[in-house]
C-alpha cells in the first residue's frame, strides 16, 4: 500500500489503521456488555421445552388410560385464589411449575361466580371441572407480569437522600423495625439536611400518646394515637379489616381505603335509596330493558367480564335484553345498532335527563302507582310485591318548624310513638286521613297539606315538584339530549313492567353535583318498582361472614372503644358538632364555611388525607403508611408541583412509610418502602358482586412465593410488619394471646396466616344457604393443589378437625352458592325487604360544612359547583376553555398498576387524547399529531387520536398511562442505576393537571354530599405542539 | 444496575415493547449487503465479466455490513445469549419465530460473501502469501478460506452453482426483514405484501449507492485510483429507485383505497406528523433525488451528483426502514391506542456507533487484503 499522504496530514495506510482500531474499538467498546452477554450465553432464557410445540406447555391433565378419564399432570400444581388486576375480583385457576414454583398460566377458577355463568357447583370434584375452566379478561391473564415484574422489590429499602430523590438503599427487616418502632434521629443516615435532625416519635413513641388528647379544647378529635395514618389504594375483604384491626388496636381510627377517589356518591346514594346497601344491579340475563348511565358493559364496572358476558348472552336470545349507554364516551360495551344505543351526553348532566324522564313519566303517568302506594313490606307482599318504598311518607315542609325537612313522626301527628320499620306517616288511601305507615295498606301518593297543624307533602309530592321545576326543553338543554330522544328512552324504560334497570357507575357521580346525578338515575328504578324481581333490579346475595365463627378474628377484648374521634378526612361527623364550629357560634362569629369540608354523609375520604394532614385540619399526622396507595398518581390534581412538595417536606409529616410492589409513583416519595406481596402473593376474603346474584367469598391467597423472608421465615409484606410492631408494643389481640375464639380461648397471632386461616375457617364453617356446604378436600385435590404445604407450615394455626373443610374452600378459592339458586320463578332468591327511599331525610337534616345550607333530600337537578357554591361554568370561561376532560377506565389498562403487564401494554401501547373527529376539525388537529392539554392547573404534551364515538366537546383520556414510577424512570439502589423502561413512561396522563377547587387550599374538585372526588369537569383546549415534527 | 434478571425470561415472551430504529438500520445494512452481492454475482454470471473494481471491493463491504448489521438485534434483543443459544441448542429454541431462518441463513451469507471476495483477490492472495513463513501462511489461508487451494471462481464445475447459491442468499437477506414485518399480523399497516417488495427496491438502490459511493473511496484509499469502475451500479441505482417510489406510491394507494379504518390511521401518520420521515428523507431524498440526478445524463456525468444520489439512496433505505417501523407500530389491528416513537438517547448513540463500527471493519479489510499487488504486479501487502 501507498503511504502517500496527499492531501491528508497522515498516510492512507495510517488512516486506514486509525479507522479499523477507532471503528471496531468504538463499537467493541460501546457494545461490550451485550457481545459479552451474548458471547457467554448470558441472559440467555431457557430452552424450548419440545422440539415441536416449543415453549407450549403441557396441559395440567393427562389422559389416563387405564379409566379413560384425565388424571393431573404431576408437573403442575393448579391453585385457586382471587385477582386484583382490577376490582372484579375475579377467581382464578393459576398453574403453577412444581420444579421452579414458577406461574405458567392463569385462567379462570370455574367454581367462582364471576368466570362462568353456570359455574361448578361446590360438590363437583375439582378433576371433573378439567375441561370446563373459567375465563378471566386479558388484565387477569395478565397478572403474571405484576407479580414477576423485574421492578418488583423484595427486601426493604430506606431512602439514602431527601424524600423523592430516587436513592434508596436495602435495609435488613430488623432494623426496618427497630427505626420505625423506636423512631428518633432515623434519618441522621440519610444525608439529607432538612430531615437529618428531625426526633421522629416512631410506634411506640405514638402509641404512649394513647391517652393524650389531640387537642384538649377539642375533645371530639379523640387522642394523639389519631396521628397514625394509613391510606390504602387498593385493599379490600380482610386484608383492609386486618389493617383496621391493628388500627383499633393502636387507637387511631385513621384507616382508609380509596373509595371517594373511584365512586362513592355512587355507594352514598345507593345506600340513601337502597338503606346499607351500596350496589344495585340489574338481573342482566333476565332484564328487558338496561340503562347503562356512566358505564358500559364490558367496559370496566362489577364484575366487568361477567357484566359483559351477561349482556352478551342476554341480548342474544330472541325477545333478549335491549339496553342503552348513556355516556359521553362510546365504548366497548356501547355498541349502536341491534338492541343497543349510545346517547352522547354532556358530561355531568345525567341528573338533568333522570329528571327529565321522571317528569315525562310522572305526568304521563307511566309509573307503577300501586307498588309506589305500599308503605309496608306486609302490605306490599299482600299486593304481590316484593318490595315498598317511602314515597307515600309525609314530609314536614314548613320550613320554619323544628322538624322542617324530616318525616312526620306519629309524634307530630298527634298518633303517639311508633316503633320499627314504618314509623312514618301516611294518608291512608282508604281513609284519607294520617296513619302510621306501619300500618296502612297504601298511603295516598302524591299529597300535599297539613297534618296536626304541620305542612306536610309526600315524599312523592316532592320528587314530582322537583322534577317539574324545569321543562323538558330545559333538561334537554342542559344535558345536551333531544327531549324527543328523552320521551323515548322514558317511554321505553316503563315498557317492560319489572324487567327495567337504570344503573349507574362512575361516569354520573364523579362531579359536583355526583350525588344527585345517581340519585336521580336510582330514583327511576323506583318509578317502576323492580327490585327484587327475576330480570329487575338486585343487591346481590352477600357473602358467608369471615369475621365470626370458630374464630373472632376482629375482636380485641380490652381495646375496644381505644380509637375515637373525628377523622382526619371529617367523614361520618357533623361540623356542627365539633368544639371548633361551637366556639365560633360562641364567639358570635359565623362559622361558615369550615377550614376544609366535612363529610357527615360519606366516607372513606381518601384524597382529603394528605392535604389535611398538611395543613393539620382538624390535626395532623405523625406517621404515614401508603399501601398500595398512589394519591399523587391517582387523585385529581394532586400530582401538582406544590403539593408533591410539602409533602415531602419532613415537619409536615414525619415519618411516610409505603407498601409497594415496586418503587410507585408515590412510593418513591416514601422514607422506607417495605416489599409487598402482589396480588399473587397475598390474602383477601372478598364477596362477589352483586351482578351474579347469589352469595359467595373468594379466598385469596398466597399461591406463588417471591419476596424475601424474615429471619423466621415470615414473608415480608405489610401484615407482618403490623404484627411485629403489636407484638414490640404488647398491643391487644398480637401475640400469644391474639384471637379469640367462640370458646372463649385466646390463639396466637404470630404471623398473617394465624389470622387468614382462621377467617378461612369462619368461611368454611358459616351457616350455609343451601347446597352450599363446603366438601372436604380430597387426598387428590390436596395433591393437585401442593395444599398440604399449608396444612403442614400452619399446623397449629387451627384445630385438626377444621383443616379438612379448610382445605376444601381453598381447593375451590372459596365457598360460593350454586348458580341455580339465583332465582325463584319471577322472583330473586336474595330480597332487600328494608324501606326503599324516594326522599334522603337523613340527606335533608344534613347542612353543608361549607355554607351551612341544608343538603336536599329529593331528587333533583343539581348545578355543579365549587365548595362555596360557585357554578363551574362561571369558573372558567368557556370561550377560553371549550373542551371538557373525562377519563375512561379501558378493558385493558384501567388501574395506576398495570404498566408492568407488558402483553397488554403491547395492545395498547399508548392512550393518546382522545378527540371527536368533529373537534379536530374544528381546531385543525389531525390523528397522530402531537398536542398540548391545557387546563386552569397546567398542560402535558400527548398524541391526538381522533375518533367518532365521543361527543363533541369532550376530551378523553384512558387512566392507566404516562407513568414517572412503577419503573418508568430511573433510580438507584446502593449507588446502581435501575434503568427506567420507557414502555411505562408512554402516553399521557392527565390527573395532575386536573381542576383544584378555588375555595380549599390543595383539593380537587369535590362532591360535598356524596364525597366523590371529581373527574370530569376539568375545562380545557388544546394546542398543537409546533415544536414537534 | 439491571432490573432483577431472575424474572426477564418471563417477560421476553413477547415482544412487548416496540421495535426500535436498531432494527431499521439492521434492516437497512443487511439489505444493502444482500443488494451488494447481487451486483456482484450478476456481473460475474453474465457472459462477458465485467471486471471493474468492484469485483474486487464489493463483497469486502458486504461483509462489514454484515457484521456491523447482525450487531443491531443483538443490541435490541433482551436476551443476547438467548439469540447465541440457538447455535448450540437448536432453532427450537426460537419457537415459532421467524428469527430463527434468519440466524442460520445470514451469517451463512456473510461467510459466502467473505469467501468469494477473497477468491476475487486469489491472485494478490497467492502473491502476498508466497514465501511467507508457513505459520503466516496458514494463518492467512485460514483467513481466506482456502481461496489459494480451491478457487470458488475459478473452479468450472460448481462456480455458477456457488455464485447462484449466493444470491439465493442476497435475496433472502434482502427480503428477510421485510417479511419479518409482514408478518407480523398485530401490526396492520405493516400486513401488505408491498412492504417486503418496497424494501426490495430502496435496499437495491441502497446496494447500487453504497458501491457508488464507497468503491471510489476504497480504490482511492487501498492504493488504485486508477483503476476502472463499471457503470452497472448507477444505472441499477436508477433502475431501483424509480421502482422503489413506484412501489411506494403504489402501496400507498392500494391501501388507501382498500385498507382498514387501522390503516387509514396509519396513513394519517405517513401524511401527518411523519411526513418529513416517509416523504422527506426517505421518498424525496432516497428515490426521487437520484432518479432525478441520474435520469438526467448532463446531471448524471458530473460525479458529485453521482455522490448525491448514491448517497441519498443509502440514507432512503435506512429512512424507509424507519419510516414503515415507526408508523406501523402506532398503530394496532386492534385499533387501541396509537404509540409514536421516541427515540431515546441511548438508541441512538448505538445507531451512530454502529455505523462507526461498519466503517473500522470495512478499513481493517481494505488494510489487511492485499488490493495494491495486482496494480503493480507483485505481492506487496500492508502485512
Amino acid at each position: 500500500m501507498s503511504d502517500k499522504k496527499g492531501f491528508l496530514p497522515v498516510s492512507r495506510r495510517g488512516l486506514l489503521s486509525a479507522l479499523a482500531v477507532g471503528g471496531i474499538g468504538a463499537g467493541l467498546v460501546g457494545f461490550r456488555d451485550t457481545l459479552i452477554d451474548a458471547a457467554l450465553f448470558r441472559r440467555r432464557g431457557k430452552g424450548a421445552l419440545h422440539p415441536i410445540y416449543g415453549r407450549s406447555d403441557t396441559p395440567e391433565w393427562l389422559h389416563d388410560a387405564a379409566t379413560g378419564g384425565l388424571k393431573p399432570n404431576p408437573d403442575w400444581t393448579l391453585r385457586h385464589t382471587v385477582d386484583l388486576q382490577c376490582h372484579s375480583e375475579c377467581g382464578l385457576r393459576v398453574k403453577i411449575d412444581r420444579k421452579t414454583g414458577r406461574i405458567q398460566r392463569i385462567f379462570g377458577n370455574p367454581y367462582h361466580p364471576h368466570t362462568r355463568m353456570a359455574y361448578a357447583d361446590l360438590n363437583t370434584p375439582l378433576r371433573d371441572t378439567a375441561k370446563s375452566p373459567g375465563t378471566v379478561c386479558a388484565r387477569g391473564n395478565a397478572g403474571i407480569q405484576t407479580a414477576f415484574d423485574p421492578y418488583r422489590i423484595t427486601v426493604p429499602l430506606k431512602r439514602t437522600g431527601p424524600r423523592g430523590s430516587g436513592q434508596w438503599r436495602p435495609i435488613a427487616w430488623q432494623q426496618l423495625l427497630d427505626e420505625v418502632v423506636e423512631g428518633g434521629k432515623i434519618f441522621a443516615d440519610t444525608g439529607d439536611p432538612v430531615s437529618a435532625d428531625i426526633e421522629v416519635l416512631g410506634f411506640r413513641g405514638l402509641y404512649a400518646k394513647g391517652g393524650e388528647p389531640m387537642d384538649p379544647q377539642a375533645p371530639e378529635l379523640g387522642h394523639r394515637t389519631n396521628g397514625l395514618l394509613f391510606q390504602g389504594g387498593r385493599i379490600v375483604g380482610s386484608r383492609l379489616e386486618f389493617a383496621r384491626r391493628f388500627w383499633k388496636s393502636f387507637g387511631s381510627v385513621n384507616c382508609f381505603e380509596h373509595i371517594n377517589v373511584c365512586e362513592v356518591s355512587h355507594h352514598v346514594a345507593t345506600g340513601i335509596v337502597y338503606p346499607g346497601k351500596h350496589m344495585l344491579k340489574p338481573d342482566v340475563r333476565e332484564a328487558k330493558f338496561i340503562i347503562y348511565w356512566g358505564t358500559q358493559p364490558g367496559d370496566a364496572n362489577f364484575p366487568m367480564q361477567t357484566l359483559g358476558k351477561y349482556t352478551a348472552d342476554a341480548r342474544s336470545r330472541p325477545d333478549g335484553l335491549k339496553y342503552v349507554v348513556v355516556d359521553p364516551l362510546l365504548g366497548r360495551g356501547g355498541v349502536i345498532g341491534d338492541r343497543a344505543n349510545w346517547i352522547p351526553i354532556k358530561p355531568g348532566t345525567d341528573g338533568a335527563m333522570a329528571m327529565a324522564m321522571i317528569r315525562w313519566i310522572i305526568e304521563q303517568k307511566r309509573y307503577d302507582a300501586g307498588y309506589l302506594s305500599h308503605p309496608n313490606q306486609k302490605a306490599a307482599e299482600a299486593a304481590g310485591e316484593l318490595s315498598h318504598t317511602d314515597a307515600t311518607c309525609l314530609v314536614v315542609v314548613d320550613p320554619a318548624h323544628p322538624r322542617a325537612n324530616a318525616f312526620l313522626s306519629a309524634d307530630d301527628a298527634g298518633l303517639g310513638k311508633a316503633e320499627g320499620e314504618g314509623e312514618g306517616i301516611v294518608i291512608d288511601a282508604a281513609t284519607g286521613r294520617p296513619a302510621k305507615a306501619g300500618e296502612a295498606a297504601a298511603g295516598t301518593l302524591d299529597y300535599s297539606g297539613t297534618v296536626n297543624g304541620i305542612a306536610v307533602k309526600t315524599a312523592f309530592t316532592l320528587l314530582r315538584e322537583s322534577a317539574q321545576s324545569l321543562e323538558l326543553a330545559k333538561y334537554a338543554e342542559i344535558c345536551g339530549v333531544p327531549e324527543e330522544q328523552i320521551v323515548a328512552l322514558a317511554r321505553e324504560f316503563t315498557s317492560h313492567g319489572r324487567k327495567a334497570v337504570s344503573e349507574a357507575y362512575r361516569g354520573v357521580v364523579k362531579h359536583p353535583n355526583g350525588y344527585y346525578n345517581c340519585l336521580a338515575v336510582l330514583t327511576l328504578n323506583l318509578l317502576v318498582g323492580n327490585l327484587n324481581w327475576t330480570g329487575g333490579g338486585t343487591l346481590g346475595g352477600g357473602g358467608y361472614g369471615y369475621k365470626k365463627g370458630p374464630y373472632d378474628v376482629m375482636a380485641l377484648p380490652g381495646a375496644e372503644g381505644r380509637a375515637f374521634g373525628v377523622k382526619l378526612s371529617r367523614e361520618e361527623a357533623h361540623y356542627e358538632d365539633s368544639s371548633e364550629y361551637k366556639a365560633k357560634v360562641k364567639a358570635g362569629q359565623n362559622p361558615y364555611p369550615a377550614k376544609r369540608p366535612w363529610f357527615p354523609l360519606s366516607f372513606e375520604i381518601y384524597t382529603e388525607l394528605l392535604p389535611s394532614a398538611v395543613q393539620k385540619y382538624p390535626y395532623g399526622a405523625d406517621i404515614l403508611i401508603w399501601h398500595m396507595a398512589t394519591p399523587f398518581y391517582s387523585v385529581p390534581s394532586q400530582g401538582n408541583e406544590d403539593f408533591v412538595k410539602a409533602v415531602k417536606d419532613p415537619k409536615n409529616i414525619p415519618l411516610i412509610i409505603a407498601s409497594d410492589i415496586v418503587v410507585g409513583d408515590t412510593s418513591m416519595y416514601a422514607d422506607y418502602i417495605i416489599p409487598d406481596g402482589s396480588h399473587l402473593e397475598s390474602w383477601t376474603h372478598i364477596d362477589t358482586h352483586v351482578t351474579t346474584l347469589t352469595a359467595g367469598t373468594g379466598v385469596r391467597w398466597p399461591v406463588i412465593d417471591l419476596v424475601q423472608k424474615t429471619e423466621d421465615g415470615r414473608q415480608m409484606c405489610i401484615e407482618e410488619l403490623l404484627i411485629d410492631i403489636g407484638k414490640r408494643l404488647g398491643m391487644v389481640g398480637y401475640g400469644d394471646k391474639g384471637i379469640p375464639d367462640s370458646g372463649g380461648n385466646y390463639w396466637p397471632l404470630n404471623t398473617k396466616e394465624d389470622w387468614y386461616l382462621k377467617a378461612t375457617a369462619n368461611v368454611a364453617f358459616a351457616k350455609g344457604l343451601g347446597g352450599d356446604d363446603v366438601p372436604e378436600a380430597t387426598a387428590e385435590e390436596i395433591a393437585v393443589g401442593d395444599l398440604q404445604i399449608l396444612q403442614d407450615r400452619y399446623r397449629n394455626a387451627l384445630r385438626q378437625s377444621e383443616w379438612p373443610k379448610v382445605l376444601g374452600v381453598m381447593a375451590r378459592g372459596g365457598r360460593f352458592e350454586p348458580h341455580n339458586q339465583a332465582r325463584d320463578g319471577d322472583k330473586l332468591r336474595h330480597r332487600f325487604t328494608k324501606t326503599l327511599h324516594m326522599y334522603g331525610e337523613e340527606v335533608a337534616l344534613t347542612r353543608d360544612s361549607m355554607s351551612g345550607a341544608r343538603f336536599r333530600g329529593t331528587p333533583g337537578w343539581t348545578e355543579p359547583t365549587t365548595a362555596l357554591g360557585k357554578p363551574l361554568d362561571q369558573l372558567d370561561d368557556f370561550n377560553a376553555w371549550p373542551l371538557t376532560i373525562i377519563t375512561f377506565k379501558g378493558a385493558l389498562q384501567s388501574h395506576s398498576r398495570l404498566s408492568s403487564n407488558y402483553v397488554i401494554r403491547q395492545l395498547v401501547p399508548d392512550n393518546g387524547i382522545q378527540i371527536a373527529a368533529a373537534d379536530a376539525e374544528r381546531f385543525g388537529i389531525r390523528n397522530g399529531d402531537a398536542v398540548w392539554v391545557v387546563t386552569p392547573e397546567g398542560r402535558r404534551k400527548g398524541f391526538a387520536r381522533v375518533r367518532q364515538g365521543l361527543r363533541p366537546g369532550v376530551i378523553a383520556y384512558e387512566v392507566g398511562y404516562g407513568h414517572w414510577g412503577y419503573g418508568a424512570t430511573n433510580y438507584q439502589i446502593d449507588g446502581k442505576r435501575v434503568e427506567g423502561d420507557k414502555v411505562r413512561r408512554a402516553g399521557i396522563h392527565l390527573n395532575p393537571i386536573l381542576r383544584r377547587d378555588p375555595d380549599v387550599w390543595q383539593m380537587s374538585l369535590m362532591d360535598l354530599v356524596g364525597g366523590s372526588v371529581v373527574f370530569f369537569n376539568t375545562r380545557a383546549r388544546l394546542e398543537k405542539d409546533t415544536d414537534h415534527v | 444496575m439491571e432490573p432483577h434478571e431472575v424474572y426477564w425470561e418471563y417477560i421476553n415472551v413477547v415482544h412487548q415493547r416496540p421495535l426500535t430504529p436498531l432494527l431499521a438500520n439492521y434492516s437497512a445494512m443487511v439489505g444493502i449487503a444482500g443488494a451488494i452481492f447481487l451486483f456482484w454475482g450478476w456481473a460475474r454470471l453474465r457472459p462477458v465479466e465485467s471486471d471493474g473494481a468492484e469485483r474486487r471491493f464489493a463483497l469486502p463491504v458486504a461483509v462489514a455490513l454484515m457484521i456491523a448489521g447482525l450487531t443491531n438485534p443483538i443490541l435490541e434483543v433482551l436476551q443476547p445469549g438467548r439469540v447465541m443459544n440457538m447455535y448450540l441448542f437448536g432453532w427450537d429454541v426460537a419457537g415459532s419465530a421467524i428469527i430463527k431462518f434468519g440466524v442460520t441463513l445470514l451469517p451463512l451469507f456473510a461467510l459466502l460473501c467473505w469467501w468469494l471476495g477473497a477468491a476475487a483477490l486469489r491472485p494478490e492472495i497467492e502473491a502476498a502469501l508466497h514465501g511467507r513463513p508457513a505459520a503466516v501462511s496458514a494463518a492467512g489461508d485460514l483467513l481466506t478460506l482456502w481461496v489459494r487451494h480451491f478457487d470458488p471462481l475459478a473452479a468450472s464445475c460448481c462456480r455458477k452453482a456457488i455464485i447462484s447459491l449466493g444470491l439465493l442468499l442476497a435475496v433472502f437477506a434482502i427480503l428477510y426483514s421485510g417479511v419479518f414485518l409482514m408478518t407480523e399480523h398485530g401490526i396492520v399497516f405493516w400486513d401488505s405484501a408491498f412492504l417486503p417488495v418496497v424494501f426490495f427496491a430502496s435496499a437495491v438502490a441502497g446496494g447500487a449507492g453504497m458501491l457508488g459511493l464507497i468503491v471510489p473511496l476504497g480504490r482511492h484509499l487501498t492504493g488504485n485510483a486508477g483503476e476502472e469502475t463499471a457503470s452497472g451500479p448507477y444505472a441499477g441505482l436508477l433502475a431501483a429507485s424509480v421502482a422503489g417510489g413506484a412501489l411506494w406510491l403504489l402501496w400507498l394507494q392500494f391501501t388507501g383505497h382498500f385498507g382498514s379504518v387501522e390503516v387509514r390511521r396509519a396513513l394519517d401518520l405517513v401524511n401527518g406528523s411523519r411526513r418529513g420521515l416517509a416523504w422527506g428523507w426517505w421518498f424525496g431524498l432516497g428515490a426521487v433525488l437520484p432518479t432525478l440526478l441520474l435520469a438526467v445524463s448532463p446531471l448524471r456525468r458530473i460525479a458529485l451528483f453521482r455522490y448525491i444520489a448514491s448517497a441519498g439512496a443509502v440514507i432512503g433505505a435506512f429512512a424507509l426502514r424507519f419510516a414503515v417501523l415507526e408508523i406501523g407500530q402506532a398503530v394496532p389491528k386492534s385499533g387501541a391506542g396509537q404509540y409514536l416513537y421516541a427515540p431515546p438517547a441511548g438508541m441512538l448513540s448505538d445507531l451512530v456507533l454502529n455505523w462507526v463500527y461498519f466503517v473500522g471493519w470495512i478499513a481493517l479489510f481494505w488494510l489487511l487484503l492485499p488490493y495494491r499487488v495486482r496494480a503493480r504486479g507483485a505481492a506487496t501487502t500492508i502485512a
